[in-house]
């Protein structure tokens, strides 16, 4: 295909489709195997191959040399949003010389445990930290609870969306570092404590997995006091002659981070009902992950430093220094916060009536979505997202408790289906274009709303009020 | 507890069926792997589940949602294209396309791939990155140099 018209492009990609993706294989697939299998509790047969994504994140953890320490506590059962209360959180006390706490931004989601969002740089040399909490099953997740839709999972520090919430869970981070924002995974897990989880994992009945490759195991951070270690593992497992793309391949990371009661797996076949000392595994709904239904909240910690040898000095110090405050002390301490993102470049800016929206940031450091009323302006981390404001990739949403109302903003890329819908009706959606021609939603909550779903073709939502 | 097959709409299920292959197939030119593709059709469908029985146009939708996914997975996983591992299995004459397709920027490959391979015109890839009409025109007419310049090469 020398020359590249129209037509040659259509036939080489079709093509090129064609053997990417034969046609007999997907339907034998379709055909062996009904749709709903993929998802739910029962176990599937095929490989969504997570392998990339591991291998891509793998790649990066050492490459960076990814600190990754998991801190866990539990929270306040009874948190409620109209109460103010909140639960309990772990911030640094005090941050190495040349660290600075950036920014902070407490999740909206609120049920029953606080997801915190912070932001921590060093200026010399560069280096950003994103810390962010997620849950590992701060309720049963079983998801044919009507009470426990797969969108109201608490399952992370930020929106507990659909896609990327649920695929970030404990293993995801974004950094900016040496003025690169760099997005990866890093996965903690110990061999030692896999064996069991693998030995009760079920292989379709095409045949018992064979290990394929040679487990790999490293350890990815350490605290100072050794206490909190995280790690990765690597296995895959499958017939001889499969390859990772192929059904009836078993792809098997696991997670063994501080707690030896939860380990997280994640595997491209599931079995159904996994049981750890009595203890059941829950294949999500929504990912291949599974859960452990602990009423724990877990804290991830990643950082980064350029490649080198001072990569990892500060962040098991950052860890290690992380002290409990209660909800006063983090109002002080978030009042304390310097506006510094507010200094960085305007990328857009919209107007709702008194509101006003306004993205800061650049691709290289870290945003923040910034809504005024009335003169009165909160401020959201909003870190990668103007990257994907400027790339036109969906999505950024941020809740804002301005004077005692509740206002939702944000944009999608397909605004004009987005829905709102708080526990007392639907909320009144205006829109309004940027300076750049991106439309933009403002929802203004009832008043006494309480929680708030978003819908629209490429995300979902649920959201508690805002506290603070 | 499981969830039932029954719960799910007949109408998603035969759409997801008659569909699938597509569907998987325009990821899979998106995200230059297969298991990928999978992932994001997967994740879509599951998305628009709860809500599809009120859909206006479900398929168009569906499809959506998989770009949607498939971007997002660009966005989030920055994967690389697996030219080693996918490369050996291709036919020789489309390993160029496969490794110039890969070389895109992802705006401009799904912009190439929504024209030339779903058949969108300009306003309609314009909804699906979020921007104008016409900067999809300038965004293929990158990819096109680019292509050309690689292919020729």
């Amino acid at each position: 295909m020398t020359m590249l018209d129209d037509l040659a492009l259509r036939a080489g990609l079709r093509q090129l489709a064609e053997a990417l993706v034969p046609e007999v294989s997907a339907d034998a697939m379709v055909a062996d195997e009904p749709m709903l299998q993929l998802v739910g509790a029962t176990h599937t047969h095929r490989s969504r191959n997570p392998r990339m994504l591991l291998a891509a994140s793998l790649t990066v953890v050492a490459t960076i040399l990814v600190v990754v320490v998991v801190m866990h506590y539990t929270t306040n059962d009874s948190t409620t949003a109209s109460a103010g209360q909140v639960g309990r959180y772990f911030v640094p006390s005090s941050l190495p010389d040349g660290w600075t706490l950036l920014n902070f931004t407490e999740s909206a989601v609120d049920e029953p445990s606080r997801l915190p969002e912070s932001l921590y740089e060093r200026t010399s040399p560069p280096a950003k930290v994103w810390l962010s909490g997620t849950t590992t099953g701060t309720r049963p997740t079983n998801p044919t609870d009507p009470s426990s839709t797969p969108f109201e999972l608490p399952l992370s520090g930020h929106w507990s969306s659909f896609f990327a919430p649920v695929v970030d869970d404990l293993i995801t981070f974004e950094l900016s570092v040496a003025g690169q924002l760099i997005s990866g995974q890093a996965v903690g897990l110990k061999i030692g404590e896999l064996q069991q989880l693998l030995g009760l994992a079920n292989v379709d009945d095409r045949g018992v997995p064979e290990l394929r490759d040679t487990a790999s195991f490293a350890l990815v951070a350490q605290s100072a006091t050794t206490e909190h270690t995280a790690a990765t593992y690597l296995a895959t497992y499958g017939r001889p002659g499969t390859s990772p793309n192929q059904a009836g391949f078993l792809f098997v990371t696991a997670s063994r981070l501080e707690q030896p009661h939860d380990p997280r797996l994640n595997a491209g076949i599931i079995a159904k009902d996994l049981e750890i000392n009595g203890r059941q595994i829950f294949d999500s709904l929504i990912t291949q992950t599974s859960w452990y239904p602990a009423p724990d909240l877990r804290i991830q910690l990643s950082a980064s430093g350029s490649v080198g040898p001072n990569s990892q000095f500060t962040l098991p110090d950052i860890a290690a220094d992380l002290v409990e405050i209660d909800s006063n002390q983090l109002d002080s301490r978030i009042a304390s916060i310097p506006d510094a993102t507010g200094d960085l470049p305007v990328q857009a800016t919209v107007q709702f009536g008194d509101a006003t929206a306004t993205l800061f940031g650049s691709r290289l450091d870290p945003s923040s979505l910034c809504l005024s009323v009335s003169s009165v302006r909160r401020c959201s981390l909003a870190i990668g997202n103007v990257a994907n404001y400027k790339s036109g990739i969906a999505q950024l949403k941020k809740s804002f408790l301005i004077d005692g109302s509740w206002f939702i903003v944000g944009f999608d890329s397909i605004e004009k289906s987005a829905t709102v819908t708080s526990d007392l009706g639907l909320a009144a959606i205006e829109t309004a274009q940027d300076e750049n021609g991106r439309t933009w939603l403002l929802a203004r909550m009832p008043a006494e709303a309480t929680k708030a779903t978003w819908g629209s073709p490429d995300f979902f939502g649920a959201i508690q009020r805002p506290t603070r | 507890m499981e969830l039932e097959t029954s719960e799910w709409p007949p109408s998603l299920i035969a759409n997801y069926r008659e569909h699938r292959l597509a569907l998987v197939r325009v990821a899979a030119l998106i995200l230059g792997s297969r298991g990928l593709a999978e992932e994001a059709v997967h994740d879509a469908v599951v998305a628009v589940h709860g809500r599809w029985d009120g859909l206006e146009h479900p398929g168009a939708y569906l499809r959506t949602a998989v770009i949607n996914r498939a971007r997002e997975i660009l966005r989030r996983q920055r994967p690389e294209w697996p030219i080693d591992e996918v490369g050996i299995e291709l036919p020789e004459s489309l390993v160029d396309l496969y490794r110039s397709l890969g070389g895109l920027p992802s705006r401009q490959r799904v912009a190439v791939v929504l024209r030339f391979f779903v058949d969108l015109d300009d306003s309609e890839i314009a909804i699906h990155l979020g921007c104008r009409p016409g900067t999809v025109r300038s965004l293929i007419s990158r990819a096109l140099t680019t292509l050309r310049k690689e292919m020729s090469s």
